[in-house]
């Protein structure tokens, strides 16, 4: 597949297909495990998603299969450090104009996104 | 109009280093590796990760029929894992044969407490194991550079309804540290107490360094199982989270210890067993500890007897006892009680409850004969058959009944199993009245109980259990 068209969907399953293999080397996952976090990953992402349709999806991979949690939090670290900057810069360009109620609650979005994941 | 406010320099927060999925090799050096492996398909499956992942996912979900080429895979990586395990403790079936030493056993502890201080990961095997299986392999784990001991499981099923007691990731990670398989006949020494006293001092540390704080359950499963993976899983085993209370008692025999008990492996908890018999003299069930009676697995509080042997067991569904789960039902929950001396002087070794070859049934209630119709016929029956048709004669058991309430139920289930009037009215008693102890020492001063009833008033439990026990033993011997 082409870089350009490595989206979001592509990078997340490829880092479980990579974790699923790794585990299944070392015997760290039964096969009726990994087959189960196939099974729930393909019918949790189906194709054609976008990447802010996963983005919504992945905080919530986990809750079904903690073995996720690792490329949970890698792409939400990914997300957070991506945006931060931008809402920051957001949040800014509001207080610098008195627009406090628009900047506190992109903030509050914020962290309030950052908690729940 | 307003002047538009300056905006101070922003503080930098610091942030938690990125994570990033540990693979170390390669995908090349993966394919690689497999591919000169033979193992085409895990080859294969390493080359699609780069271009279509998905499929990957699609042919990992039918994994299980892939099983075989791995398993087969498997024979080898355990090979050198055995070595390793060798070097580690040494040749473990050393300690299991005739030639044990105490010296020899001592060492076994010493390496085990050796490993302790390793850190671990704790590995789930593809299948339930056979009971009576100990550790298998230790591994070398590249991605987390720790030593990797998968150890197999003994007599837990993730469909295991004590499972659901515990936190999903030690669910589905649970596996016995210490497996310790049939009998472990611990020859006689001094020595091995103190050990066994360190061992317990280290859960103990261990668990007071957990204290009650909460572990990052998706970090242990994300980073893979580390030292204090374990740690919370003793912690969550001896202390939280029994998973049975299969009580076996120190005893010497022919200046033997039989089974000054086991680690986890069979769901043996002996590590707290002090603890709860210096607080209140009871044992009690982990998962509803304030109720009598677990009404899912059958499991209650038990009050110590010094020196009998409780068979003590849920309605299980896997495990020991199997086929005999109603059968267990109803006399684990009577609460039959031999004394250990029944046990021994019939020539059983305590601790086993390896299937069907097994000659030593811990839980001897659980002959299949036992309450068969064709063994011994109502109002008749006089013993409990043990595995090789040895009985016990139930002259020597008695009941006691914490509720009053429930005797009425209790002494019906005892009729329907064979117990006649007579022996049940004699042998059934109440707990919990003001003359129950004195009836008991009474009871145990006509059979062959009477060492313990002269013993039992000089229990003290608060000087420490084995101090007094082994104190108990000199003085009987």
């Amino acid at each position: 597949m082409p870089n350009e068209t490595k989206n979001l969907l592509f990078q997340v399953e490829q880092d479980i297909a990579k974790m699923l293999l790794n585990k299944l080397e070392h015997f760290e996952i039964t096969f009726e495990k990994a087959s189960q976090i196939a099974k729930f990953i393909l019918a949790t992402l189906p194709n054609n998603l976008s990447d802010e349709q996963v983005m919504q999806i992945i905080p919530s991979l986990d809750d079904e299969f903690t073995e996720l949690a690792g490329v949970v939090y890698k792409h939400l670290l990914d997300y957070e450090e991506t945006h931060k900057e931008e809402v920051i810069k957001n949040v800014q360009d509001l207080v610098t104009h008195k627009d406090f109620q628009h900047a506190s609650s992109l903030i509050s979005d914020y962290f309030n996104r950052k908690l729940k994941y | 109009m307003e002047q538009p406010l300056s905006i101070p320099a922003r503080m930098e927060t610091p942030t938690l280093p990125k994570q990033e999925l540990k693979t170390h090799e390669s995908i090349e050096e993966k394919v690689k590796k497999w591919t000169e492996k033979g193992k085409n398909w895990l080859a294969r499956l390493w080359k699609e990760t780069e271009e279509s992942p998905r499929e990957v996912l699609e042919e990992v979900k039918d994994a299980p029929e892939k099983q075989q080429e791995l398993v087969s895979d498997k024979t080898e990586e355990t090979l050198s894992a055995q070595e390793l395990l060798q070097n580690k403790i040494g040749k473990y079936t050393d300690y299991r044969n005739e030639n044990r030493s105490a010296e020899g056993v001592l060492e076994l502890f010493e390496k085990y407490i050796d490993l302790m201080d390793t850190p671990y990961v704790l590995k789930r095997s593809n299948n339930r194991m056979e009971l009576g299986s100990t550790i298998t392999t230790v591994m070398k784990d590249p991605s987390l550079d720790t030593t990797v001991t998968t150890i197999n499981k003994a007599d837990y099923s993730s469909t295991d309804p004590r499972l659901k007691a515990l936190p999903k990731p030690l669910k589905d990670n649970l596996t016995p540290l210490f497996a310790y398989s049939e009998e472990i006949e611990i020859p006689h020494d001094p020595r091995l107490i103190q050990l066994w006293n360190q061992i317990e001092k280290y859960y103990t540390k261990t668990a007071s360094l957990l204290g009650e704080e909460k572990l990052n359950e998706q970090a242990i499963d994300a980073y893979g199982s580390n030292r204090e993976f374990i740690a919370h899983e003793m912690y969550k085993s001896f202390s939280a989270y029994p998973i049975s209370l299969d009580i076996l008692y120190e005893r010497r025999v022919e200046g033997k210890i039989i089974a000054p008990g086991e680690f986890l492996g069979h769901g043996t908890y002996v590590s707290n067993f002090q603890k709860m018999l210096e607080n209140d003299r009871k044992i009690k069930s982990p998962w509803h500890a304030q109720q009598t009676v677990d009404p899912e697995l059958g499991l209650r509080s038990i009050e110590i007897d010094p020196g009998a042997i409780f068979f003590f067991s849920g309605r299980r569904r896997f495990g020991t006892f199997g086929q005999y789960a109603d059968l267990f039902r109803g006399i684990s929950d009577l609460g039959i009680i031999f004394s250990v001396d029944t046990i021994i002087e019939k020539g059983y070794s305590i601790g086993s409850k390896n299937g069907t070859d097994s000659k030593s049934e811990y839980f001897v209630t659980a002959s299949p004969g036992a309450f068969s119709e064709s063994k011994s016929t109502p109002p008749e029956r006089r013993a409990i058959a043990i595995k090789d048709k040895t009985e016990l004669d139930l002259e020597e058991a008695y009941i006691r009944i914490i509720n009053e309430d429930k005797k009425e139920e209790i002494v019906s289930l005892l009729q329907s199993h064979g117990f006649n009037d007579e022996w049940i009215k004699e042998h059934v008693i109440l707990r919990r009245t003001e003359d129950s102890k004195e009836t008991l020492l009474n009871w145990l001063g006509t059979r062959s109980y009477r060492h313990l009833q002269e013993n039992l008033t000089s229990f003290v439990p608060t000087r420490g259990w084995r101090e007094n026990y082994f104190l108990w033993q000199q003085k009987i011997e």
